[in-house]
């Protein structure tokens, strides 16, 4: 049997049934044939409510706000707001980085494709068809003069042909276009044929 | 729940960089003109005046030279083709000693560049730059040879093959004419 000696600092514990299970069920077997220890509890019991009965609950309206308004009094470490400040602006810039890149790639596409896309559309400089640009086009028969004697293109007239290649090449698009043409003989002759979309360089030998 | 956030920016960036680069090498390599191979065909062809009709091997040439020239016979002297990247020479030996340099310049759109230098001998009689059309053909003619003129047909279209060289000798029609 245990002594009351050993019992008595458990009570309290006991009425809160805040004991271990084992030492619940030595307590209670003490209890059950010691009136003194029984005594003891019941006089514990009595204080708890009676205690109980005296007591006022706090009120809990505006706990919550009244320990945010605690909380953000306390001083934060430059550090960690530091930290918190970067982490919000990473968040911030990896969205728009991300839109910025995607922008600038699509900008980068179409500039690249645009050369493209004009010709397919009709636009630009293959897509015209321009009868100043068409070597011997259907009006003119271009003559290059020899590099050391007169520089620059001498034209002329060519009326034997030039209503027939007008009818057939007024909208042709230009299948040939001569940048640059040098020759070493008196005279060269350029023209073309819209209907077969040739053109025609004539070189004759020096004479 | 910080080091979640980092985590994720750090990934963001990572992602839209490789998108970016993804991109840009992508449409450099579809842009680039320099990468596509362009076949280059030369046709000799001999325009003489005696009424013997258009070489079986001119094929498709037959019409322009029939509209443009006012010859008789038209006999196909050698047809050759030969590829290369932009950027890069071809030479072709024609008849009656010369020489005709090709460099492809570049490819825009449905156009070819050509640089184009006719050689008589170690002296340029021609050299012209022109854009042309993808499968497109252009004359150069005037050069006297044997009897009769020289009209050189020049072809030029984007590839990534090129035909084997295979010179074409005196047609067989014609056994008797005098060299």
């Amino acid at each position: 049997m245990t002594d009351c000696k050993e019992i008595l600092p458990l009570l309290g514990f006991f009425e809160d049934s805040e004991l271990e299970p084992h030492e619940m069920q030595e307590v209670a077997r003490h209890l059950a044939f010691c009136q003194i220890c029984e005594g003891m509890i019941s006089d514990y019991a009595a204080i708890g409510r009676q205690l109980r009965a005296v007591a006022i609950e706090p009120s809990m309206t505006g706990f919550v706000a009244g320990v945010q308004r605690r909380l953000d009094q306390i001083p934060v470490p430059i550090r960690t707001r530091f930290s918190n400040f970067w982490e919000t602006l990473s968040e911030r810039w990896t969205t728009g980085l991300a839109v910025t890149a995607a922008a600038m790639a699509a900008v980068a596409w179409f500039l690249l494709f645009a050369p493209y896309v004009e010709q397919y559309f009709g636009w630009g400089p293959y897509a015209h068809h321009d009868p100043e640009r068409m070597v011997s086009g259907p009006q003119k028969e271009i003559v290059i003069q020899p590099p050391d004697s007169q520089p620059g293109v001498q034209e002329r007239e060519n009326p034997d042909s030039e209503e027939r290649r007008m009818a057939g090449a007024a909208e042709e698009v230009p299948q040939t276009v001569i940048s640059k043409l040098e020759a070493r003989t008196p005279n060269v002759a350029v023209w073309s044929e819209p209907e077969t979309k040739t053109t025609v360089i004539w070189v004759p030998d020096a004479q | 729940m910080i080091h979640g956030t980092t985590r994720r920016g750090v990934a963001g960036l990572i992602l839209s960089a490789a998108v970016l680069a993804l991109l840009a090498n992508s449409t450099k390599a579809f842009a680039d003109p320099t990468n596509h191979e362009v076949s280059v065909d030369i046709k000799s062809v001999l325009a003489l005046d005696t009424n013997e009709g258009f070489d079986e091997g001119l094929g498709s040439l037959s019409r322009p030279l029939g509209m443009l020239f006012h010859y008789s016979t038209y006999r196909l002297l050698s047809d050759e083709s030969k590829g290369t990247d932009c950027g890069k020479m071809l030479s072709f030996s024609l008849p009656g000693g010369r020489i005709l340099q090709v460099e492809p310049r570049s490819i825009e759109g449905n156009m070819i560049e050509l640089e184009v230098v006719l050689f008589q001998g170690e002296k340029p009689q021609l050299s012209t730059d022109f854009h042309m059309m993808n499968r497109g053909q252009l004359l150069l003619g005037g050069p006297r040879f044997k009897q009769g003129m020289l009209i050189i047909s020049i072809g030029a279209q984007t590839s990534t093959k090129h035909r084997e060289h295979h010179p074409v000798s005196a047609s067989s029609p014609h056994p008797n004419e005098d060299d």
